[in-house]
């Protein structure tokens, strides 16, 4: 009996199948991309500490850094890429990341705190 | 002072400011020293004082007989007081290694708003009080903040200091006395 699979379309229906699967997981991966850039990309300031100390977003994302301590805190990083002004209790500070790399910052004032963000 | 790395307040106070305006005086035959360890601070480390201002103290003491006493003040303390909470200075052994000579040295800092003395061979340490609000004891609390007291409590732990020269007296007199 002739074999009702052709080799053709055998083929064929692998091509399908393989585009099938490419676009399901071309889906998968922008859905976890939007996930990584929906991602926290705010650092709150209190009790002398970073929080998260240690933050990973998408390149163009904006990091808001947010004081909820008592005292002034201010934002800088090590390299000169950024700094904030000093920021008083509520204050906040904002910098757009355009470009991958780690940056790491601390508080000028006290420069014990410390933090990074990790940009991909 | 933060956020114009101190031009404003060199503008202000020191016209004629070296550096961060560090500077010396003689007063009655004790040569006072003002040090600045504030500024161009790096991350994850303590006060600094830098090349610059310690090339100039160690020019400013060489010719000064041992028997001067001298007097230093500076915000952040010179000794180590706590490490994690950034209490010192990274380069303060160097600025205290051109006062070793001296038979008297008085430190006198601020910065933990809380009193504390060392004492080391020759040199007395002291910290002042803050008149604002008082800072928990080194590793007391999870941070430097500011400690919260009940409000009757709150001026007994702010305070001034008053620092007195008794002639022939090794030390100074430093006395700290509480605003109630």
């Amino acid at each position: 009996m002739k074999s009702y699979w052709s080799r053709k379309s055998i083929v064929s229906m692998m091509g399908v199948l393989a585009m099938a699967a490419s676009l399901v997981l071309t889906e998968s991966s922008h859905a976890a991309k939007t996930e990584a850039q929906a991602a926290p990309s705010e650092v709150k300031i209190d009790n002398f500490t970073f929080t998260d100390s240690s933050i990973t977003v998408l390149v163009g994302t904006e990091v808001t850094w947010v004081n909820r301590d008592d005292i002034p805190h201010t934002v800088m990083s090590d390299d000169g890429a950024f700094r904030s002004k000093a920021l008083d209790t509520d204050d906040n500070y904002s910098f757009k990341f355009g470009k991958a790399g780690t940056y790491h910052y601390f508080c000028s004032i006290h420069p014990k705190m410390t933090g990074e963000v990790v940009v991909k | 002072m933060v956020d114009d790395n101190g031009k404003g307040y060199l503008d202000r106070f020191g016209k004629n400011a070296q550096g961060a305006d560090w500077y010396s005086f003689d007063k009655h035959g004790v040569h006072f020293i003002g040090l600045v360890n504030v500024v161009d601070l790096k991350a994850g480390g303590l006060g600094t004082l830098g090349l610059e201002q310690l090339e100039w103290l160690e020019k400013d003491v060489k010719h000064l007989s041992h028997s001067t006493p001298i007097v230093v003040f500076a915000h952040i303390p010179l000794w180590t007081v706590y490490e994690q909470w950034g209490w010192g200075t990274q380069d303060s052994a160097q600025a205290l290694s051109y006062l070793k000579k001296f038979g008297s040295v008085t430190v006198l800092n601020g910065h933990i708003h809380q009193t504390m003395q060392k004492v080391a061979g020759n040199v007395t340490f002291h910290t002042a009080c803050s008149t604002a609000f008082p800072q928990p004891q080194p590793g007391a609390a999870q941070g430097p903040g500011p400690m919260k007291v009940p409000p009757e409590q709150l001026r007994t732990l702010l305070g001034i200091t008053d620092v007195n020269y008794v002639r022939h007296k090794h030390a100074l007199a430093v006395i700290d006395s509480t605003l109630t």
